[in-house]
Protein backbone atom coordinates (compact mmCIF):
# COMPACT_ATOMS: atom_id res chain seq x y z
CA UNK A 1 0.00 0.00 0.00
CA UNK A 2 1.39 3.37 -0.93
CA UNK A 3 1.25 5.81 2.14
CA UNK A 4 2.13 9.34 2.11
CA UNK A 5 4.41 8.66 4.91
CA UNK A 6 7.58 7.36 2.58
CA UNK A 7 10.29 8.66 4.95
CA UNK A 8 8.24 6.92 8.01
CA UNK A 9 9.58 4.27 7.90
CA UNK A 10 8.15 3.43 11.47
CA UNK A 11 4.63 4.37 10.47
CA UNK A 12 4.58 2.84 7.07
CA UNK A 13 5.31 -0.49 8.95
CA UNK A 14 2.85 -0.29 11.61
CA UNK A 15 0.31 0.89 8.88
CA UNK A 16 0.91 -2.02 6.93
CA UNK A 17 0.78 -4.28 9.46
CA UNK A 18 -2.66 -3.06 10.99
CA UNK A 19 -4.18 -2.88 6.88
CA UNK A 20 -3.46 -6.58 6.72
CA UNK A 21 -4.86 -7.44 10.18
CA UNK A 22 -8.07 -5.05 9.69
CA UNK A 23 -11.21 -5.58 6.90
CA UNK A 24 -12.12 -4.23 3.99
CA UNK A 25 -13.28 -0.36 4.02
CA UNK A 26 -11.60 -0.01 7.85
CA UNK A 27 -8.30 1.50 6.61
CA UNK A 28 -8.80 4.08 8.56
CA UNK A 29 -8.39 2.03 11.63
CA UNK A 30 -5.31 1.04 11.17
CA UNK A 31 -4.05 4.33 10.21
CA UNK A 32 -5.53 5.53 14.17
CA UNK A 33 -4.02 2.58 15.18
CA UNK A 34 -0.68 2.68 14.16
CA UNK A 35 -0.54 6.19 15.23
CA UNK A 36 -1.89 5.07 18.49
CA UNK A 37 1.02 2.92 18.82
CA UNK A 38 4.10 5.42 18.26
CA UNK A 39 1.81 7.97 20.63
CA UNK A 40 1.87 5.62 23.25
CA UNK A 41 6.13 4.98 22.43
CA UNK A 42 6.85 8.85 22.50
CA UNK A 43 4.96 9.79 25.37
CA UNK A 44 6.02 6.60 27.25
CA UNK A 45 9.38 7.38 26.06
CA UNK A 46 9.77 11.02 27.34
CA UNK A 47 8.05 10.21 30.71
CA UNK A 48 10.85 7.65 31.49
CA UNK A 49 13.44 9.98 30.29
CA UNK A 50 11.97 12.47 31.87
CA UNK A 51 12.06 10.27 35.38
CA UNK A 52 16.15 9.70 34.41
CA UNK A 53 16.79 12.90 34.20
CA UNK A 54 15.11 13.89 37.82
CA UNK A 55 17.90 11.34 38.98
CA UNK A 56 20.90 12.09 37.05
CA UNK A 57 20.53 15.55 37.91
CA UNK A 58 20.17 15.14 41.31
CA UNK A 59 23.64 12.88 41.19
CA UNK A 60 25.33 15.13 39.32
CA UNK A 61 23.96 18.00 41.25
CA UNK A 62 25.23 15.77 44.32
CA UNK A 63 28.73 15.28 43.04
CA UNK A 64 29.15 19.59 42.43
CA UNK A 65 28.11 20.39 45.76
CA UNK A 66 30.50 17.12 47.18
CA UNK A 67 27.95 15.50 48.20
CA UNK A 68 26.10 11.84 47.37
CA UNK A 69 22.47 12.61 46.01
CA UNK A 70 19.69 9.82 45.91
CA UNK A 71 21.53 6.61 46.23
CA UNK A 72 19.28 4.39 48.86
CA UNK A 73 16.36 3.50 46.51
CA UNK A 74 17.53 0.08 44.38
CA UNK A 75 20.90 -0.26 42.61
CA UNK A 76 22.96 3.22 42.87
CA UNK A 77 19.63 4.76 44.08
CA UNK A 78 17.95 4.23 40.22
CA UNK A 79 14.33 3.65 41.30
CA UNK A 80 14.21 7.09 43.32
CA UNK A 81 12.13 8.59 40.75
CA UNK A 82 9.90 6.06 41.37
CA UNK A 83 9.96 6.73 44.94
CA UNK A 84 9.23 10.34 44.66
CA UNK A 85 6.00 9.40 42.46
CA UNK A 86 4.47 7.18 44.33
CA UNK A 87 4.57 9.73 47.45
CA UNK A 88 3.23 12.37 45.47
CA UNK A 89 0.71 9.99 44.13
CA UNK A 90 -0.55 9.14 47.95
CA UNK A 91 -0.40 12.89 49.09
CA UNK A 92 -3.27 14.51 50.07
CA UNK A 93 -4.15 17.09 47.55
CA UNK A 94 -4.81 20.30 48.73
CA UNK A 95 -7.01 23.26 47.15
CA UNK A 96 -7.07 26.30 48.75
CA UNK A 97 -10.39 28.20 49.86
CA UNK A 98 -9.55 31.13 47.79
CA UNK A 99 -8.98 29.49 44.32
CA UNK A 100 -10.52 29.05 41.05
CA UNK A 101 -12.24 25.21 41.03
CA UNK A 102 -11.61 25.03 37.43
CA UNK A 103 -8.56 26.86 36.54
CA UNK A 104 -6.62 25.23 39.05
CA UNK A 105 -7.26 21.78 38.00
CA UNK A 106 -6.86 22.42 34.33
CA UNK A 107 -3.45 24.71 34.59
CA UNK A 108 -1.01 21.73 35.31
CA UNK A 109 -3.08 19.42 32.89
CA UNK A 110 -2.36 21.77 30.11
CA UNK A 111 0.82 22.69 31.09
CA UNK A 112 1.89 18.64 30.47
CA UNK A 113 -0.15 18.28 27.60
CA UNK A 114 1.24 21.11 25.65
CA UNK A 115 4.95 19.77 26.48
CA UNK A 116 4.16 16.35 25.30
CA UNK A 117 2.70 17.53 22.12
CA UNK A 118 6.33 19.18 21.29
CA UNK A 119 7.51 15.31 21.13
CA UNK A 120 5.09 14.96 18.15
CA UNK A 121 7.79 16.52 15.89
CA UNK A 122 10.38 15.44 17.27
CA UNK A 123 12.38 12.99 14.95
CA UNK A 124 14.60 10.12 16.80
CA UNK A 125 16.00 8.67 14.15
CA UNK A 126 15.90 7.77 10.61
CA UNK A 127 12.18 7.11 9.75
CA UNK A 128 11.41 6.96 13.40
CA UNK A 129 8.82 9.97 14.14
CA UNK A 130 5.35 10.91 14.89
CA UNK A 131 4.83 13.25 11.96
CA UNK A 132 7.35 15.18 9.89
CA UNK A 133 4.94 18.74 9.90
CA UNK A 134 6.88 21.22 7.30
CA UNK A 135 5.88 23.70 9.72
CA UNK A 136 8.08 21.91 12.41
CA UNK A 137 10.46 23.97 13.88
CA UNK A 138 7.54 26.76 14.40
CA UNK A 139 5.77 23.98 16.05
CA UNK A 140 8.36 23.48 18.66
CA UNK A 141 8.75 27.13 19.44
CA UNK A 142 4.67 27.95 19.03
CA UNK A 143 3.39 24.98 21.29
CA UNK A 144 4.85 25.59 24.65
CA UNK A 145 2.88 29.18 24.59
CA UNK A 146 0.16 27.17 25.25
CA UNK A 147 2.15 26.05 28.31
CA UNK A 148 2.92 29.98 29.44
CA UNK A 149 -0.97 30.25 29.72
CA UNK A 150 -1.75 27.63 32.01
CA UNK A 151 1.41 28.98 33.97
CA UNK A 152 -0.33 32.29 34.17
CA UNK A 153 -3.65 30.63 34.70
CA UNK A 154 -2.34 28.17 37.81
CA UNK A 155 -0.88 31.26 39.21
CA UNK A 156 -3.97 33.01 39.01
CA UNK A 157 -6.09 30.23 40.09
CA UNK A 158 -4.37 29.75 42.99
CA UNK A 159 -5.69 32.51 44.65
CA UNK A 160 -2.23 33.51 46.38
CA UNK A 161 -0.60 36.79 46.09
CA UNK A 162 2.91 35.20 45.59
CA UNK A 163 1.60 32.59 43.36
CA UNK A 164 0.01 35.42 41.04
CA UNK A 165 3.13 37.42 41.57
CA UNK A 166 5.31 34.77 40.36
CA UNK A 167 2.95 33.61 37.22
CA UNK A 168 3.50 37.70 36.07
CA UNK A 169 7.42 37.75 36.77
CA UNK A 170 7.20 34.04 34.69
CA UNK A 171 5.02 35.27 31.69
CA UNK A 172 7.04 38.65 31.58
CA UNK A 173 9.91 36.72 31.11
CA UNK A 174 8.73 33.94 28.94
CA UNK A 175 7.60 36.30 26.37
CA UNK A 176 10.70 38.36 26.16
CA UNK A 177 12.76 35.24 25.97
CA UNK A 178 10.66 33.89 23.04
CA UNK A 179 11.68 36.56 20.41
CA UNK A 180 15.39 35.83 20.38
CA UNK A 181 14.04 31.87 20.60
CA UNK A 182 12.59 32.16 17.48
CA UNK A 183 14.61 34.42 15.61
CA UNK A 184 18.08 32.56 16.53
CA UNK A 185 16.60 29.63 14.91
CA UNK A 186 16.40 31.71 11.77
CA UNK A 187 19.99 30.95 10.74
CA UNK A 188 19.44 27.21 11.00
CA UNK A 189 16.10 27.82 8.84
CA UNK A 190 18.44 29.40 5.42
CA UNK A 191 20.88 26.61 5.56
CA UNK A 192 18.28 23.65 5.29
CA UNK A 193 15.83 25.65 3.29
CA UNK A 194 13.38 24.13 5.36
CA UNK A 195 11.12 23.89 8.68
CA UNK A 196 10.13 20.06 8.68
CA UNK A 197 12.88 18.77 11.21
CA UNK A 198 13.79 15.70 8.95
CA UNK A 199 14.90 17.89 5.96
CA UNK A 200 16.98 20.06 9.25
CA UNK A 201 18.74 16.70 9.78
CA UNK A 202 19.17 15.42 6.44
CA UNK A 203 20.53 18.74 5.41
CA UNK A 204 23.64 18.89 7.96
CA UNK A 205 26.77 17.94 6.79
CA UNK A 206 28.44 19.40 9.21
CA UNK A 207 26.76 19.79 12.32
CA UNK A 208 25.10 23.16 12.72
CA UNK A 209 26.72 23.70 15.80
CA UNK A 210 29.74 24.56 13.69
CA UNK A 211 28.15 26.40 11.16
CA UNK A 212 25.90 28.47 13.84
CA UNK A 213 28.02 29.16 16.84
CA UNK A 214 25.69 32.53 17.52
CA UNK A 215 22.65 30.73 16.85
CA UNK A 216 23.15 27.96 19.04
CA UNK A 217 24.70 30.10 21.82
CA UNK A 218 21.53 32.17 22.19
CA UNK A 219 19.19 29.37 21.55
CA UNK A 220 20.71 27.81 24.32
CA UNK A 221 20.38 30.56 26.29
CA UNK A 222 16.84 31.93 25.42
CA UNK A 223 15.90 27.84 25.99
CA UNK A 224 17.17 27.58 29.61
CA UNK A 225 15.29 30.97 30.17
CA UNK A 226 12.20 29.62 28.76
CA UNK A 227 12.26 26.62 30.81
CA UNK A 228 12.72 28.67 34.37
CA UNK A 229 16.20 26.61 34.65
CA UNK A 230 18.59 28.68 36.72
CA UNK A 231 20.41 30.96 36.05
CA UNK A 232 17.20 32.78 35.14
CA UNK A 233 14.76 30.63 37.58
CA UNK A 234 13.59 33.85 39.34
CA UNK A 235 10.00 32.80 38.77
CA UNK A 236 10.39 30.51 41.32
CA UNK A 237 12.80 32.14 43.97
CA UNK A 238 12.48 30.75 47.08
CA UNK A 239 13.67 33.75 48.96
CA UNK A 240 12.04 36.10 47.49
CA UNK A 241 8.39 34.58 46.18
CA UNK A 242 8.03 31.18 48.10
CA UNK A 243 7.83 29.02 45.07
CA UNK A 244 6.00 31.32 42.46
CA UNK A 245 3.41 30.04 40.25
CA UNK A 246 3.43 26.83 41.96
CA UNK A 247 2.68 27.93 45.98
CA UNK A 248 -0.66 26.54 46.18
CA UNK A 249 -0.44 23.00 44.32
CA UNK A 250 0.31 19.57 45.81
CA UNK A 251 0.23 15.80 45.53
CA UNK A 252 -0.60 14.88 41.95
CA UNK A 253 -0.80 18.28 40.67
CA UNK A 254 2.35 19.26 41.89
CA UNK A 255 3.68 16.25 40.66
CA UNK A 256 2.28 16.91 36.96
CA UNK A 257 4.16 20.67 37.15
CA UNK A 258 7.22 19.48 37.99
CA UNK A 259 7.02 16.43 35.01
CA UNK A 260 5.79 19.35 32.79
CA UNK A 261 9.43 21.33 34.26
CA UNK A 262 11.94 18.68 33.71
CA UNK A 263 9.74 16.86 30.49
CA UNK A 264 10.11 20.19 28.52
CA UNK A 265 14.20 20.24 29.94
CA UNK A 266 14.10 16.63 27.81
CA UNK A 267 12.09 17.66 24.97
CA UNK A 268 14.32 20.77 24.66
CA UNK A 269 17.61 18.66 24.29
CA UNK A 270 15.90 16.44 22.18
CA UNK A 271 15.46 19.75 19.89
CA UNK A 272 18.66 21.13 20.51
CA UNK A 273 20.46 17.56 19.55
CA UNK A 274 18.27 17.85 16.41
CA UNK A 275 18.88 21.33 15.20
CA UNK A 276 22.69 21.53 15.91
CA UNK A 277 24.19 18.45 15.98
CA UNK A 278 22.60 16.69 13.41
CA UNK A 279 20.09 14.11 15.31
CA UNK A 280 20.68 10.70 14.45
CA UNK A 281 23.21 11.36 12.78
CA UNK A 282 26.93 10.53 13.20
CA UNK A 283 28.44 14.19 13.92
CA UNK A 284 32.13 12.99 13.57
CA UNK A 285 32.99 11.13 10.36
CA UNK A 286 31.21 14.05 7.85
CA UNK A 287 30.37 13.83 5.10
CA UNK A 288 30.11 10.01 4.28
CA UNK A 289 28.44 9.32 7.39
CA UNK A 290 29.61 5.95 8.65
CA UNK A 291 26.91 5.27 11.52
CA UNK A 292 29.04 3.09 13.71
CA UNK A 293 26.10 3.16 15.94
CA UNK A 294 22.13 2.86 14.93
CA UNK A 295 21.08 6.64 14.78
CA UNK A 296 18.52 6.10 17.92
CA UNK A 297 21.83 5.63 20.32
CA UNK A 298 23.40 9.02 18.19
CA UNK A 299 20.32 10.93 19.10
CA UNK A 300 20.38 9.09 22.71
CA UNK A 301 23.91 10.50 23.60
CA UNK A 302 23.38 13.77 22.57
CA UNK A 303 20.24 14.23 23.97
CA UNK A 304 21.44 13.14 27.25
CA UNK A 305 24.89 15.14 26.79
CA UNK A 306 22.67 18.24 26.22
CA UNK A 307 21.00 17.31 30.11
CA UNK A 308 24.47 17.11 31.65
CA UNK A 309 25.30 20.49 30.22
CA UNK A 310 22.00 22.04 31.55
CA UNK A 311 22.93 20.59 35.01
CA UNK A 312 26.31 21.89 34.95
CA UNK A 313 24.87 25.35 34.32
CA UNK A 314 22.96 25.00 36.40
CA UNK A 315 25.53 23.71 39.47
CA UNK A 316 27.49 26.91 38.22
CA UNK A 317 25.65 30.31 37.41
CA UNK A 318 23.57 32.33 40.64
CA UNK A 319 20.29 33.34 40.11
CA UNK A 320 19.97 36.89 37.77
CA UNK A 321 18.29 39.63 39.28
CA UNK A 322 14.79 40.57 37.80
CA UNK A 323 15.77 43.39 35.77
CA UNK A 324 18.61 41.82 34.53
CA UNK A 325 17.26 39.20 33.00
CA UNK A 326 14.67 41.35 31.03
CA UNK A 327 17.77 43.90 29.85
CA UNK A 328 19.87 40.68 28.82
CA UNK A 329 16.86 39.05 26.74
CA UNK A 330 16.28 42.82 24.93
CA UNK A 331 19.90 44.34 25.06
CA UNK A 332 21.90 41.21 24.11
CA UNK A 333 20.07 38.20 22.64
CA UNK A 334 17.92 39.84 20.53
CA UNK A 335 20.58 41.91 18.33
CA UNK A 336 23.03 38.60 18.38
CA UNK A 337 19.60 36.99 16.88
CA UNK A 338 19.38 39.70 14.43
CA UNK A 339 22.83 39.54 13.52
CA UNK A 340 23.26 35.95 13.57
CA UNK A 341 20.03 35.77 10.83
CA UNK A 342 21.80 38.65 8.58
CA UNK A 343 25.23 37.46 8.63
CA UNK A 344 23.80 33.82 7.48
CA UNK A 345 21.53 34.93 5.05
CA UNK A 346 24.57 36.84 3.23
CA UNK A 347 26.37 33.50 3.42
CA UNK A 348 23.41 32.05 1.82
CA UNK A 349 23.16 34.28 -0.92
CA UNK A 350 26.70 34.08 -1.28
CA UNK A 351 26.82 30.34 -1.83
CA UNK A 352 23.14 28.74 -1.79
CA UNK A 353 24.51 25.02 -3.12
CA UNK A 354 28.05 25.15 -1.15
CA UNK A 355 30.19 22.33 -1.17
CA UNK A 356 31.59 20.40 1.35
CA UNK A 357 35.05 23.02 1.74
CA UNK A 358 32.45 26.27 1.55
CA UNK A 359 31.03 24.78 4.23
CA UNK A 360 34.04 25.45 6.56
CA UNK A 361 34.56 28.94 5.17
CA UNK A 362 31.02 29.63 6.23
CA UNK A 363 31.83 28.01 9.13
CA UNK A 364 34.87 30.30 10.00
CA UNK A 365 32.90 33.27 9.26
CA UNK A 366 30.29 32.34 11.55
CA UNK A 367 32.53 31.73 13.99
CA UNK A 368 35.05 34.97 13.52
CA UNK A 369 31.41 36.97 13.87
CA UNK A 370 30.54 35.24 16.63
CA UNK A 371 33.76 35.81 18.84
CA UNK A 372 33.54 39.52 17.75
CA UNK A 373 30.14 40.11 18.76
CA UNK A 374 30.03 38.13 22.29
CA UNK A 375 33.43 39.77 23.06
CA UNK A 376 31.70 43.31 21.96
CA UNK A 377 28.73 42.89 23.94
CA UNK A 378 29.65 41.77 27.27
CA UNK A 379 32.34 44.83 27.34
CA UNK A 380 29.48 46.78 26.35
CA UNK A 381 26.84 45.76 28.67
CA UNK A 382 29.98 45.40 31.60
CA UNK A 383 30.21 49.17 30.66
CA UNK A 384 26.38 50.15 31.04
CA UNK A 385 25.23 47.94 34.14
CA UNK A 386 22.37 49.00 35.87
CA UNK A 387 23.72 49.02 39.14
CA UNK A 388 21.05 48.80 41.90
CA UNK A 389 20.26 52.42 42.94
CA UNK A 390 18.30 53.16 46.04
CA UNK A 391 14.85 53.67 44.41
CA UNK A 392 13.74 56.68 47.23
CA UNK A 393 13.25 59.82 45.35
CA UNK A 394 14.71 63.03 46.99
CA UNK A 395 10.84 65.69 46.69
CA UNK A 396 12.08 69.27 46.78
CA UNK A 397 9.43 71.18 49.42
CA UNK A 398 8.19 74.37 47.91
CA UNK A 399 9.56 77.27 50.21
CA UNK A 400 5.70 78.55 50.55
CA UNK A 401 4.79 75.20 52.00
CA UNK A 402 6.76 74.75 54.83
CA UNK B 1 -0.80 16.05 6.47
CA UNK B 2 -4.54 14.85 6.00
CA UNK B 3 -4.02 12.67 2.85
CA UNK B 4 -4.43 8.99 4.65
CA UNK B 5 -7.53 9.71 6.11
CA UNK B 6 -9.30 12.63 4.66
CA UNK B 7 -13.11 11.77 3.53
CA UNK B 8 -13.18 9.17 6.31
CA UNK B 9 -15.81 8.63 9.44
CA UNK B 10 -13.06 9.56 11.66
CA UNK B 11 -12.22 12.42 9.69
CA UNK B 12 -15.51 13.74 9.65
CA UNK B 13 -16.69 13.21 12.99
CA UNK B 14 -13.32 14.90 14.51
CA UNK B 15 -13.98 17.87 11.99
CA UNK B 16 -17.54 17.72 13.41
CA UNK B 17 -16.23 18.14 17.18
CA UNK B 18 -13.29 20.57 16.68
CA UNK B 19 -15.77 22.71 15.00
CA UNK B 20 -18.97 22.09 17.69
CA UNK B 21 -16.08 22.76 20.43
CA UNK B 22 -15.11 26.37 18.59
CA UNK B 23 -18.37 27.71 18.32
CA UNK B 24 -19.06 26.44 21.73
CA UNK B 25 -16.18 28.42 23.51
CA UNK B 26 -17.25 31.49 21.52
CA UNK B 27 -20.59 31.19 22.76
CA UNK B 28 -19.04 31.33 26.28
CA UNK B 29 -16.91 34.24 25.90
CA UNK B 30 -19.80 36.34 25.42
CA UNK B 31 -22.15 34.56 27.78
CA UNK B 32 -19.41 34.48 30.73
CA UNK B 33 -19.77 36.76 33.36
CA UNK B 34 -16.34 36.33 34.51
CA UNK B 35 -13.49 38.31 32.46
CA UNK B 36 -10.68 35.80 32.83
CA UNK B 37 -13.15 32.67 32.57
CA UNK B 38 -14.25 33.88 29.34
CA UNK B 39 -10.60 34.74 28.18
CA UNK B 40 -9.88 30.84 28.63
CA UNK B 41 -13.02 30.44 26.49
CA UNK B 42 -11.38 32.84 23.81
CA UNK B 43 -8.32 30.73 24.02
CA UNK B 44 -10.38 27.57 23.55
CA UNK B 45 -12.05 29.05 20.53
CA UNK B 46 -8.43 30.25 19.16
CA UNK B 47 -7.12 26.57 19.39
CA UNK B 48 -10.31 24.98 18.13
CA UNK B 49 -9.74 27.18 15.02
CA UNK B 50 -6.27 26.58 14.57
CA UNK B 51 -7.05 22.55 14.85
CA UNK B 52 -9.38 22.73 11.84
CA UNK B 53 -7.00 25.09 9.80
CA UNK B 54 -4.97 21.88 10.20
CA UNK B 55 -7.29 19.84 9.28
CA UNK B 56 -8.01 21.99 5.94
CA UNK B 57 -4.33 21.06 5.15
CA UNK B 58 -3.02 24.87 6.29
CA UNK B 59 -0.35 24.01 9.04
CA UNK B 60 1.11 27.26 8.94
CA UNK B 61 -1.41 29.28 9.42
CA UNK B 62 -2.84 27.18 12.30
CA UNK B 63 1.00 27.20 14.04
CA UNK B 64 1.02 31.00 13.11
CA UNK B 65 -3.01 31.02 14.44
CA UNK B 66 -1.42 29.36 17.71
CA UNK B 67 1.57 31.55 18.48
CA UNK B 68 -0.12 34.67 17.80
CA UNK B 69 -3.47 34.36 19.08
CA UNK B 70 -3.44 31.83 21.75
CA UNK B 71 -0.13 32.62 22.86
CA UNK B 72 0.53 36.64 23.09
CA UNK B 73 -2.69 37.98 22.39
CA UNK B 74 -4.38 35.75 24.79
CA UNK B 75 -1.70 36.57 27.50
CA UNK B 76 -1.90 40.53 26.61
CA UNK B 77 -5.85 40.09 26.99
CA UNK B 78 -5.41 38.45 30.42
CA UNK B 79 -2.87 40.89 31.80
CA UNK B 80 -5.13 43.64 30.74
CA UNK B 81 -8.01 41.95 32.45
CA UNK B 82 -5.89 41.65 35.55
CA UNK B 83 -5.63 45.77 35.40
CA UNK B 84 -9.25 45.79 35.73
CA UNK B 85 -11.81 45.73 39.13
CA UNK B 86 -14.47 43.37 39.51
CA UNK B 87 -13.43 40.93 37.07
CA UNK B 88 -15.89 37.95 39.05
CA UNK B 89 -19.30 40.38 37.41
CA UNK B 90 -17.89 41.77 34.05
CA UNK B 91 -18.91 44.65 32.61
CA UNK B 92 -22.76 45.96 33.14
CA UNK B 93 -25.14 46.18 30.02
CA UNK B 94 -25.66 49.46 28.79
CA UNK B 95 -27.67 50.71 25.78
CA UNK B 96 -25.22 50.11 23.30
CA UNK B 97 -27.19 46.68 22.17
CA UNK B 98 -29.22 47.57 19.38
CA UNK B 99 -26.18 49.25 17.12
CA UNK B 100 -24.03 46.39 18.29
CA UNK B 101 -26.16 43.79 17.30
CA UNK B 102 -26.68 45.74 13.80
CA UNK B 103 -22.54 45.56 13.68
CA UNK B 104 -22.66 42.01 14.03
CA UNK B 105 -25.45 41.34 11.54
CA UNK B 106 -23.27 42.94 9.05
CA UNK B 107 -20.49 41.16 9.40
CA UNK B 108 -22.28 37.84 9.62
CA UNK B 109 -23.41 39.26 5.80
CA UNK B 110 -20.44 39.96 4.83
CA UNK B 111 -18.45 36.87 6.12
CA UNK B 112 -21.83 34.64 4.32
CA UNK B 113 -21.34 36.49 1.16
CA UNK B 114 -17.69 35.81 0.87
CA UNK B 115 -18.05 32.35 1.96
CA UNK B 116 -20.47 31.88 -0.85
CA UNK B 117 -19.17 33.29 -3.22
CA UNK B 118 -15.35 31.47 -2.50
CA UNK B 119 -14.87 29.11 -4.93
CA UNK B 120 -13.74 26.08 -2.62
CA UNK B 121 -13.38 22.86 -4.79
CA UNK B 122 -9.59 24.40 -6.35
CA UNK B 123 -9.21 20.59 -6.87
CA UNK B 124 -12.11 19.16 -8.58
CA UNK B 125 -12.95 18.21 -12.04
CA UNK B 126 -14.38 21.53 -12.41
CA UNK B 127 -11.12 23.68 -11.48
CA UNK B 128 -9.21 21.77 -13.33
CA UNK B 129 -10.80 21.95 -16.62
CA UNK B 130 -10.43 26.14 -16.12
CA UNK B 131 -7.18 25.71 -15.24
CA UNK B 132 -7.63 27.32 -11.83
CA UNK B 133 -6.20 24.29 -10.21
CA UNK B 134 -2.69 24.33 -11.23
CA UNK B 135 -2.16 27.17 -9.28
CA UNK B 136 -4.00 25.25 -5.98
CA UNK B 137 -1.43 22.06 -6.37
CA UNK B 138 1.08 23.81 -5.14
CA UNK B 139 -0.15 25.82 -1.93
CA UNK B 140 -1.91 22.48 -1.23
CA UNK B 141 1.01 19.99 -1.03
CA UNK B 142 3.66 22.23 0.82
CA UNK B 143 2.16 25.64 2.27
CA UNK B 144 4.58 27.45 3.83
CA UNK B 145 7.02 28.16 1.20
CA UNK B 146 4.41 29.58 -1.00
CA UNK B 147 3.20 32.13 1.49
CA UNK B 148 7.07 32.74 1.79
CA UNK B 149 7.45 33.29 -2.02
CA UNK B 150 3.83 35.34 -2.03
CA UNK B 151 4.96 37.48 0.93
CA UNK B 152 8.58 38.27 -0.28
CA UNK B 153 8.05 38.48 -4.05
CA UNK B 154 4.50 39.65 -5.27
CA UNK B 155 3.37 41.04 -1.70
CA UNK B 156 6.55 42.90 -0.28
CA UNK B 157 5.43 46.24 -0.69
CA UNK B 158 2.07 45.64 1.68
CA UNK B 159 4.56 43.44 4.26
CA UNK B 160 6.96 46.09 4.57
CA UNK B 161 3.94 48.73 5.10
CA UNK B 162 2.95 46.47 7.30
CA UNK B 163 5.72 46.09 9.45
CA UNK B 164 6.49 49.99 9.40
CA UNK B 165 3.04 50.50 10.95
CA UNK B 166 4.14 47.62 13.68
CA UNK B 167 7.38 50.11 14.59
CA UNK B 168 5.21 53.13 14.86
CA UNK B 169 3.29 51.52 16.71
CA UNK B 170 5.62 49.58 19.07
CA UNK B 171 7.53 53.33 19.14
CA UNK B 172 4.22 54.74 19.81
CA UNK B 173 3.26 52.57 22.94
CA UNK B 174 6.68 53.09 24.52
CA UNK B 175 6.70 57.02 24.04
CA UNK B 176 3.21 56.67 26.22
CA UNK B 177 4.56 54.57 28.81
CA UNK B 178 7.61 56.37 29.46
CA UNK B 179 5.91 59.90 29.21
CA UNK B 180 8.22 63.03 30.29
CA UNK B 181 11.00 61.41 31.37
Amino acid sequence: MDTPFDRNGLFSGLYGFFADLAPDGFAWLAYLLAGAVIVFIVINGVMLLTAFETYMERRVLGRFQTRLGPNRVGPFGLLQPFADVLKLLIKEDLRPAMADRFTFFLAPVLMVAAILLVAAVVPFGEGTFLADLNIGVLFLVGIPTIATVAMFLGGWGSGNRFALLGAARAVAMLISYEVPMIVSLAGVLLLAGSMSLVDVVEAQRLPFIVLQPLGFFVFLVAASAEMNRSPFDLMEAESELTAGFHTEFSGVRFGLLQLAEFGELVIISAVLAVLFVSGWKNPFVSPDFAQWLPGQVWFLLKLVFFLLLFAWIRATLPRMRVDQVMAFAWKALFPLAIINTLVTAALVVAWPEPEYGQLWIMAAVNWAVAIVCLVAFSRFLERHRDRPTASVQLVEIPAEAS
Amino acid sequence: MTEGIAGTPVFTAVWWVLAVLTVACAVLVVRLQDLVKAAMALIGSFLGIAALFVMLNAEFLAIVQVLVYAGAVSILLIFGIMMVRDTQRGSQANSLAIPAAMLATAMLAIIAVVVLDTRWDLLGDAALATGVAEGAEGVYSDSPPAIGGLLLREFVLPLQAAALLLTATLVGAIALVRGDQ
